[in-house]
């Protein structure tokens, strides 16, 4: 009987580390649940507050549909009707918004990768400063609150006759989203080794072949990232939509913004914030499944 | 037909010259060997064939064709890389084709002579797999074989093998040799282990510091080593080298004596391969008495490591059956012919 003693010994021990382990398990959700909550509840309340008209949000706060207060869709049909007729129409902001983000984004990957790739692959010497310099005066373009950028890139655009322009403001996000793509593609084309780009040159490619067909495609996830990052700028800036377009183009955060006036209709203010992150939501989902991918690993035995 | 004409390749990083005075000419179907320890510049010769890296000085020709601004695709060359430097993106097979469809050969001929390669190099089932999901020697092949579906002029290898284990290495050696033996391809290979540059290569080069020490063929850099670099480098375990005097035709080394040519005097340098040294008995006199510190018997032969009088440590190779033991002392003799004589100030073959 002694033999199985240890036995024993061990399933008690087992069932002590199972029951930390629960414990463990408990909070971990615990705290997770509290923060998703916290995320996820201003989001809910938008939700909430958009179905609502003026006796659900002025008496205090209601919360449950038909018994505290009368749901109504006129908070969502308001985004679509004319100012004349009371609503908001934000058909017109919403479109310029995505125009403008999209293409200064398109724009801003496709010159920064390129400068990515060279001061990754090339070196390049301008008296005592080299590759690093180079990068760093990219990144360095954000080292200015845009408020102090704000007059300059006007005196410039109304030079330049683009002020009120989609094509003004393009510019003025390229140049700011330029320094985010660098940054982050240098980094990404340093993991890459240039035995693949050699490899690409022997096997029959023109750098620029190499450039797009073999270093780009391992670079999968850093374009994510650095696209992810150009929309949520591009497209939640503020600033200069604020201060470079007035009335021929008018972009989405301004226009909500606009509406805290004198009354502010609560609901069709929710229901256009809603709107407003939808875009970036979707953008994060298709993007998503590309950023996990470690297509490098393999790429030089380790 | 590839003949590869090295003339006069200097090169220069900075201040720092990793070529210099470079001249070789690498025959048609010739297996040519690149080795030299770390840093003498075989890579950047290497590199510099297949146009990854301008020459500060110099010409390559190919075919008799000057290869100056010629790009890396446009000289036929194939590369087979120390890191294999596979396409992580692409499964065996598009690696496998990729330099085919680049140059726009046709889907049939592509399909057909991928799945010619990859059974030739046993890797069929693999064709499916990406790199990450391959043993470092299954990513070699595969980079052999993208090097072979080319079927290139010249086939050029960086160092393919060293970062394989010692087991693999030999195996692959082998298919490096037999496929040079069906296909006669002309190939420049990088190593620094001069036993892969003996067994795969018609003639040798070993470099030094950007300089050729000696061309050769395996046997010739072997049995006539020009200096005391390439005697030092070339055989495993290294060989021996001794102090001696040379005067009236002969080498005195302590009691021993071997014939020299008349004209040589003064001290000279003496080179003799673990194997040269025969442990003929004891006693008789003109001998080199060694004690014994270390054995390592390694199966075919016996290593036996041992310090003589002097304090000078030697290496020598006994046959199989010989019975030693640490402790012991050796009376060696040179192999009569099989000693090299060296200037002891410029290393300089002598006899």
């Amino acid at each position: 009987m002694s033999t199985l003693e240890p036995v024993r010994e061990r399933v008690r021990g087992v069932a002590m580390t199972g029951l930390r382990a629960d414990l463990y398990r408990v909070l971990k959700y615990a705290a997770l649940i509290a923060w998703a909550i916290f995320v996820v509840a201003p989001f809910l309340w938008a939700l909430s507050t958009s179905f609502k008209s003026d006796p659900g949000v002025v008496g205090g706060a209601t919360y449950i549909p038909f018994l505290e207060y009368e749901p109504t869709v006129d908070g969502w049909t308001a985004l679509f009707r004319d100012t004349s007729s009371g609503g908001i129409s934000m058909q017109g902001p919403y479109l310029s918004s995505l125009v403008v983000s999209l293409i200064s984004t398109a724009i801003a990957l496709f010159l920064g990768t390129l400068a990515a790739y060279g001061l990754s692959r090339f070196t390049f010497r301008a008296g005592p400063l080299g590759n690093n310099d180079i990068t760093f005066f990219f990144i360095s373009q954000r080292i200015m609150p845009p408020a102090v950028l704000a007059i300059p890139y006007f005196l410039l655009l109304r030079f330049t006759g683009l002020l009120d322009t989609h094509l003004g403001l393009i510019l003025v996000y390229v140049a700011m989203l330029l320094p985010i793509v660098v940054w982050v593609m240098v980094d990404f084309f340093n993991t890459v080794p240039i035995e693949l780009d050699e490899a690409a040159l022997i096997d029959g490619c023109n750098p620029i072949q190499a450039f797009y067909r073999i270093i780009l495609p391992n670079c999968a996830p850093g374009m994510v990232v650095a696209t992810l990052l150009c929309i949520i700028f591009s497209w939640s800036d503020f600033f200069f939509a604020l201060t470079l377009t007035f009335a021929k183009v008018q972009l989405l955060p301004p226009t909500i913004v606009i509406l805290n006036s004198n009354k502010v209709p609560w609901w069709s203010l929710s229901a256009s914030a809603l709107v407003s992150v939808l875009p970036l939501v979707i953008i994060a989902f298709v993007l998503e499944r590309y950023l996990a991918r470690g297509t490098l690993a393999g790429v030089i035995r380790e | 037909m590839a003949e590869v004409v090295v003339s006069g390749v200097f090169k220069r990083f900075g201040p720092v010259a990793a070529l210099s005075e470079i001249d070789l000419t690498v025959h048609d179907n010739e297996f040519v060997v690149l080795v030299g320890p770390s840093g003498s510049g075989k890579s950047t010769l290497l590199r510099i064939v297949a146009g990854l890296e301008r020459q500060s000085e110099g010409s390559v020709t190919i075919d008799g064709r000057d290869m100056a601004g010629v790009a890396p695709k446009d000289r036929d060359v194939a590369m087979v890389f120390q890191s294999h430097a596979l396409y992580p993106h692409m499964n065996v097979f598009d690696n496998l084709a990729f330099n085919q469809r680049i140059r726009g050969v046709d889907r049939k001929t592509v399909d057909a002579r991928v799945r010619e390669v990859a059974e030739r190099l046993e890797i069929t089932e693999l064709l499916r797999r990406r790199p990450r999901q391959m043993s470092g020697g299954q990513r070699q092949r595969v980079a052999i074989g993208r090097a072979l579906v080319r079927d290139p002029r010249i086939f050029l290898f960086d160092e393919p093998l060293s970062n394989l284990d010692a087991e693999l290495r030999v195996r692959l050696r082998t298919v490096i040799k037999r496929l040079h033996k069906e296909m006669r391809r002309t190939s420049v290979y990088v190593t620094h282990d001069q036993v892969e540059a003996m067994t795969l290569a018609d003639r040798v080069v070993v470099l030094r510091d950007g300089r050729i020490e000696q061309i050769g063929d395996p046997d010739t850099l072997y049995e006539r080593p020009a200096n005391e670099f390439v005697a030092g480098f070339i055989g495993s375990p290294a060989m021996n080298f001794l102090q001696g005097e040379a005067a009236g035709g002969v080498v005195r080394i302590g009691t021993v004596e071997t014939t020299a040519a008349d004209s040589l005097s003064g001290p000279v340098t003496v080179g003799i391969r673990p194997e040269d040294l025969l442990a003929e008995g004891a006693g008789d006199g003109a001998s080199i008495r060694a004690r014994i510190t270390l054995v390592e018997p390694m199966g075919a032969d016996t290593l036996v490591f041992c310090t003589t009088e002097e304090g000078q440590e030697l290496t020598v190779r006994l046959p199989r059956y010989t019975a030693v033991r640490e402790r012991e002392t050796l009376s060696l003799t040179p192999r009569p012919g099989a000693v090299h004589l060296f200037d002891p100030e410029t290393g300089q073959r002598l006899n």
